[in-house]
């Protein structure tokens, strides 16, 4: 009871934290205003990202686990301390929206409802799911031993060479993050905290995709939410990105196919709207986190962009815009040349 | 379950990767249905998010035609079509083509009605995760082990002294899942050495310079004689495998 309790305050502290970061990212609307979920979403992004770059210069150095911790906590208290310091307004902001909006609709607090139940449930099909392995065995072993990739979880035997999208692969390493801080089992914040993260996350940005697809009616969005998810609770199959979120939500994968994945859509349907240019540092974000969560990530991100920036190229939408849509790419791209072109990178 | 590989199948590839996965495989249907009703409602956002890169990818990596030929040079990715599958998000798909529709209507009671049946429809022709699975009870030897590697992996946690233990096992299948029941076991090669099995004195040479803790040998192979004659301790049997000690090791 002790384990779920602590599980439950590591859950909000880290929905707490992303907000916060999320506040600090510049802002596309002119009101200077952004939702909770935009927030959470925005700084799950800036968290990711950034923790993927310290974790993977840090592998390629060969420092330890423990050093890696120390390093991100410092980052992500001066991130966190910048944000509330930086953004103040927003807080107070949301204060004064809430107490003006929140009787008009009912729909917030209904998706929070559905985000929780949708939460609970896979937790619940997570705790039945054999497959753990692979994150959960890596992140044993390399709190275990104190090191980062390095140690062959099926042998216990120390690598000579590390392959690039182990180097790129630095998601694990952020759950190991979360066991440090919280003296938390790795099955405790896999099963448990980051299944129903990934799931909560995954409800906000299908809630922000559909309020925009539906030009902000909110019945109609909060409909397609709930139609969503019963569609991805009832599908359970590995065609569709649900079949991840209930058998293994903690993993790389599902964070991709179920947050990273409607992310883009999201971004690039907020791009047709706003042209904001606020809104490429997300999708610059989204392709960073791409890279780290899993390595079919590197290449079906850079797909994915592809997929989306046609249609505009033949709208008629070039210029400053597509240069832009093209820098997201350049992490993709260099992930690719070094999973494809490197064949090992020798352990420090 | 088999992984069906794109270049050998070609063009059943997909049918067969949606059979092989199973599931419900309505979704397919559900989000080719759902694609026609924002083509035709969608407006230019519904269109934009949705449609537009669906028939991109339909054209090039989703293609079952292409997938084979772009990844015959890659290597290594032609069991992993369906990953690609998840660039169309089906879920929201469907969900976005069903309100486009359910929300022509004037009524905010038919409405209602439509999205419930839409929703109650998902839930009687689904099949979600923990049917499969209730009612819940502990997982047991949930990798299927073989069961005298479980007993054997039993008797040395409870018998050896060390927390871990270097093993070499003549059965292969044992060296390589041996881990995925009990990490304290560590396989040794010292059985799998043409050197050091060739004969008795070899190997007592051999085992003289090694770490390995444990023989676990076939009865009655040729293995257990030289290993036998090289003053290895005979412990147990467990079914129709040997346990010897390393004795060079535990006078250590």
């Amino acid at each position: 009871m002790q384990e779920l309790a602590a599980a439950g305050a590591l859950l909000a502290a880290e929905l707490l934290v992303f907000y916060i970061l999320g506040t600090g990212l510049p802002y596309h609307r002119e009101d200077g205003l952004r939702s909770v979920s935009e927030n959470v979403l925005a700084g799950f992004f800036l968290y990711t990202g950034v923790f993927e770059g310290v974790a993977v210069v840090c592998t390629w150095l060969g420092t330890t686990l423990t050093t890696l911790c120390r390093v991100w906590a410092v980052i992500l208290s001066v991130m966190t301390a910048a944000s509330l310091v930086t953004r103040l307004g927003a807080w107070t902001g949301y204060v004064r929206w809430f107490r003006k909006h929140h009787r008009r609709h009912a729909a917030e607090p209904l998706l929070v409802l559905v985000a929780l139940s949708y939460a609970f449930y896979s937790v619940c099909a997570g705790f039945t799911a054999e497959d753990s392995g692979a994150t959960v065995s890596t992140m044993t072993t390399d709190m275990l031993n104190d090191t980062m990739s390095t140690v062959d979880p099926a042998t216990g035997e120390k690598l000579a060479m590390m392959s690039p999208s182990v180097l790129l692969n630095r998601w694990p390493a952020g759950l190991s993050f979360l066991c440090r801080v919280s003296w938390l089992k790795p099955l405790t914040v896999t099963h448990f905290v980051t299944e129903a993260l990934v799931v909560i996350l995954s409800v906000m940005v299908l809630w922000r995709l559909f309020f925009h697809l539906f030009d902000g009616r909110k019945t109609k969005a909060f409909a397609a939410v709930l139609i969503a998810v019963a569609a991805e609770i009832f599908s359970r199959t590995v065609y569709t990105p649900s079949g991840l979120l209930e058998g293994c939500g903690w993993s790389g994968e599902a964070v991709f196919a179920n947050i990273v994945v409607p992310a883009v859509l999201l971004l690039v349907l907020m791009m047709y709207e706003h042209d904001g240019k606020a809104l490429f540092a997300h999708l610059f974000l989204a392709g960073i986190v791409a890279v780290g969560t899993c390595k079919w990530g590197i290449l079906l991100y850079a797909v994915l962009l592809i997929a989306v920036m046609i249609p505009e190229m033949i709208a008629g939408r070039r210029g400053v815009h597509f240069l832009r849509m093209l820098a997201c790419l350049v992490v993709p791209a260099l992930g690719m040349t070094l999973c494809y072109f490197l064949p090992g990178i020798p352990c420090a | 379950m088999d992984i069906y590989n794109a270049v050998e199948t070609g063009m059943s590839f997909l049918k067969k990767t949606v059979l092989t996965y199973q599931g419900a495989s309505w979704m397919l249907y559900a989000a080719a249905c759902a694609l026609a009703l924002v083509m035709i409602f969608g407006g230019r956002k519904g269109r934009l998010v949705f449609l537009y890169p669906a028939i991109i990818l339909a054209l090039t990596m989703l293609n079952p035609y292409i997938y084979p030929e772009l990844f015959r040079v890659q290597g290594g990715m032609e069991g992993d079509y369906y990953r690609v599958l998840w660039l169309v998000p089906a879920g929201a798909l469907t969900a976005a083509g069903a309100v486009f529709l359910i929300f022509r209507f004037k009524s905010g009671f038919v409405k209602c009605i439509l999205t419930a049946a839409v929703i109650a429809f998902l839930a009687i022709t689904g099949e979600p995760e923990l049917t499969k699975v209730l009612p819940t009870g502990l997982p047991q030897n949930v990798y299927a082990s073989d069961e005298t590697l479980v007993r054997i992996c039993d008797y040395l946690d409870r018998h050896s002294p060390e927390d871990t233990k270097a093993v070499a096992f003549e059965n292969e299948d044992y060296a390589s899942s041996v881990r995925d029941y009990d990490a304290s076991i560590l396989p040794s090669d010292l059985l799998h050495d043409g050197t050091a099995t060739k004969n008795a004195e070899a190997f007592e040479k051999a085992a003289a310079r090694d770490d390995t803790d444990y023989f676990v040998v076939k009865k009655g192979s040729d293995l257990e004689s030289i290993i036998g004659q090289a003053g290895a301790i005979s412990v147990v049997t467990i079914d129709d495998q040997d346990i010897y000690e390393n004795p060079v090791n535990f006078s250590k």
